[in-house]
Order: C-alpha cells, then structure tokens, then sequence
C-alpha cells in the first residue's frame, strides 16, 4: 500500500518536474522572441509619426548647400563618446554630399552627466565668432578623452591659442551671455523635439535611427535623395 | 530548500532578458533607448562591451541561463551539487559584475542602464541564496 503510494508520489512527482522544464523551454523561447522582436531594427526609418517642423536659422552653423532638399540635423554633444564617433562619418559624409545636403549642427549637453559639455559648446561657439567652429569643434573632439577628465578649460584655451585666435576676444565671448543663451536655446529646441539621448538625427524634421557607419549613413542619405 | 527557488529564477529570467536585449542589439546595431541620464551609447560602443567579438552582453545571458536551469535542477533533486554550482556561478558573476560597473564608473565616464540594471538583479540573486543557505543551516541545526 505504501510502496504504491510512493509510486503515484514519484510519479506526480515527475510529471511536475516535466511540466517545469518544458514550461522553462516555453519561457525561454517566448522571451528570446520577444526581445528579438522588441530590438527590429528601423534603421534610417523615421521613428516619431509626426514631422516635427525644424526651422533653420541664418545663424546656424551648417556645411553643405544651403537650398539643399534635404536638411540633417544633429543634436550633440561634445563630451559624448558616441558623437566623436560620428563627427568623422558626418565630416566625410559632406564632403560627399556637399551639393545636395545640407547639414546642421546644434548643442544637446547632457550637462547631468557630462561637466564640461557646456563649456565645450561656448568653447566652440566662441572659436566661431571668430568664423573657426568647426576647426574648434574637430579640436575638442579629438581630444575629448583628454578633457573630459578635467582641466577642461586650460585645454580649451590651448586650443584657441593653436588655431591662432584673439584670446581677449575668445575669452570675453566664452563668458558671453550671447553665446550662454545660445547654447541654452539650441538645446531647448532639442528638448521640444523630445530627445532623449545623444546624437539624434533629424532627416528634414523627421527622427531617423542612428546608422553605425558611414556607409550606412550614406544609404540613409541617398534612399531621402530617391524620394524616401 | 525553499520558496528561494522560485524568485531565484524569477530574476534569473529577468536577467535573461535583460541581457539578451543587450546582445541581439549589439549584433542589430540598434540604437537603445536610453534615457537622458545615462550614456548607453558610449557604454556599448566602448572596447569594453566584447571579448575576441563576443559581446560580453552574450556571456550574460549564457550565465543567467546556467544559473536557472541549475535553479531547476536543484529545485528536482534537492542536491548540494546544484546549489553549489549555482552559489559558485552567481558569486563570480557578481565579482565580474562589480568589475564593469567600476570599469563604467571610473573609465568609460558613462553608464549603461541596462547594463547597471543587470548588475543589480545578480546582486539580489547572490543575497537570496545567501538567505537560503542560511535557512538550510538553520534546519539541519534544528533538526
């Protein structure tokens, strides 16, 4: 009686167990799904399903054509690792697209993380006064492991002395309320757009997903050429 | 042993998870979802997220996989052995856990929330069975 007893136990027992694993399978399977569902893709697709009207101002700083059809705008930060990153592609990308593109760059500094975002933006904006931002913003960018880990304002400075500029004048529009509400204005217009990490692209008002590489950059660019 | 089990693999999914949307956006170069406070970006695009290119992200879910498989199997036969294993699996990955977010911390300068997040849910694992082997003791003491 006990013997028998024992052996339906067992059996239940192992009908349990079974009923575990294969449900742990089941789990395993409808989560790796899931996540491969969840991280599709959507590469140079608009990502937001309303355009968001990007006006360009005359005082921006931009390369390319300034009637271009297509309007890329980057919103960035110069103490973010992965902007330096593209820094490059983007400098490559205009050489190429010069005629038909026309490229705009604005201030996003993720001031919670990055200390010296900010200053780096005045620091650019302040060689530009002086018509060298973006030989300024190759600067810092190529240095950022340096600065990022203090001294950031000396580095600054240094850069402005080696590209030749009037350092009273560099100096006086660092500090400049101008350059400080122009900093704080691109990056309200990013906050307005909703964005949430840096460097965010916009393909003439709409949010594209970052591409990795040039190439696909160039991809990108030439399927909004084709008429998206 | 416990009701340890249940919210052991619970979390061991949830690490799964976790880590396996790491993984699959690494090799989709999938731009994550990170919020304004941290610095994803640059955590994943780092030297530090791959070993001989296995994204570390790949290592985290084989190792969360292990240790709920081994959570079943112990919870099957009640053996030393798999609790063993399981203790000995969850503390080195505690320890390489401790090493990425100090690495985050102190040389990367960014930090990677889900990467943060998979740190944390090691942590209460390690704790749990922790609290599990000190419920074991106390029931051979007792009796």
């Amino acid at each position: 009686m006990s013997k028998r007893k024992e052996r339906i136990a067992e059996k239940q027992k192992q009908q349990k167990m079974r009923t575990i694993w294969i449900s742990f399978g089941v789990i395993i399977v409808i989560v790796a799904a899931g996540v491969w569902w969840l991280t599709i893709p959507e590469d140079g697709e608009p990502v937001t399903e309303t355009t968001a009207e990007i006006r360009i101002g005359d005082d921006e700083w931009t390369l390319g054509n300034a009637d271009a059809d297509i309007v890329l705008v980057e919103y960035a930060d110069f103490q973010c690792g992965a902007c330096a990153y593209y820094h490059p592609i983007l400098k490559e990308l205009m050489e190429e697209y010069d005629d038909r593109v026309l490229y705009v760059f604005r201030h996003f500094p993720l001031t919670s993380i990055h200390q010296y975002a900010t200053l780096a933006a005045r620091a650019a904006e302040a060689a530009g006064r002086q018509g060298k931002f973006w030989e300024m913003a190759d600067l810092i960018y190529e240095n950022q492991p340096r600065w990022s880990r203090g001294n950031a304002p000396f580095e600054f400075t240094g850069y402005a002395r080696e590209l030749g500029l009037d350092m009273n004048r560099f100096q006086n529009d660092l500090n400049s309320d101008e350059i400080f509400q122009r900093v704080e204005r691109s990056y309200n217009s990013g906050m307005r757009l909703n964005i949430t990490s840096v460097p965010s692209f916009f393909i003439n008002g709409e949010k594209i997903m970052n591409p990795r590489t040039l190439d696909e950059f160039r991809a990108v660019i030439n399927r909004w050429l084709e008429g998206n | 042993m416990g009701k340890w089990h249940f919210w052991y693999g619970l979390l061991g999914l949830a690490g799964f998870s976790d880590t396996l949307y790491l993984t699959f956006s690494h090799y989709r170069q999938h731009t994550l979802g990170c919020s304004i406070l941290d610095g994803c970006d640059e955590v994943l695009t780092s030297e530090y997220s791959e070993i001989a290119g296995i994204p570390l992200a790949l290592f985290g879910a084989a190792y969360y996989l292990m240790l709920v498989t081994g959570t079943i199997a112990s919870y099957q036969t009640g053996a030393k052995r798999w609790f063993s294993a399981i203790f000995l699996i969850n503390s080195t990955g505690f320890i390489v856990s401790l090493v990425l977010v100090y690495v985050q911390w102190a040389v990367i300068l960014a930090f990677c929330q889900y990467c943060v997040l998979s740190a944390a849910i090691t942590s209460v694992m390690l704790v749990i069975l922790l609290f599990a082997l000190r419920n074991n003791r106390q029931e051979q003491l007792t009796g």
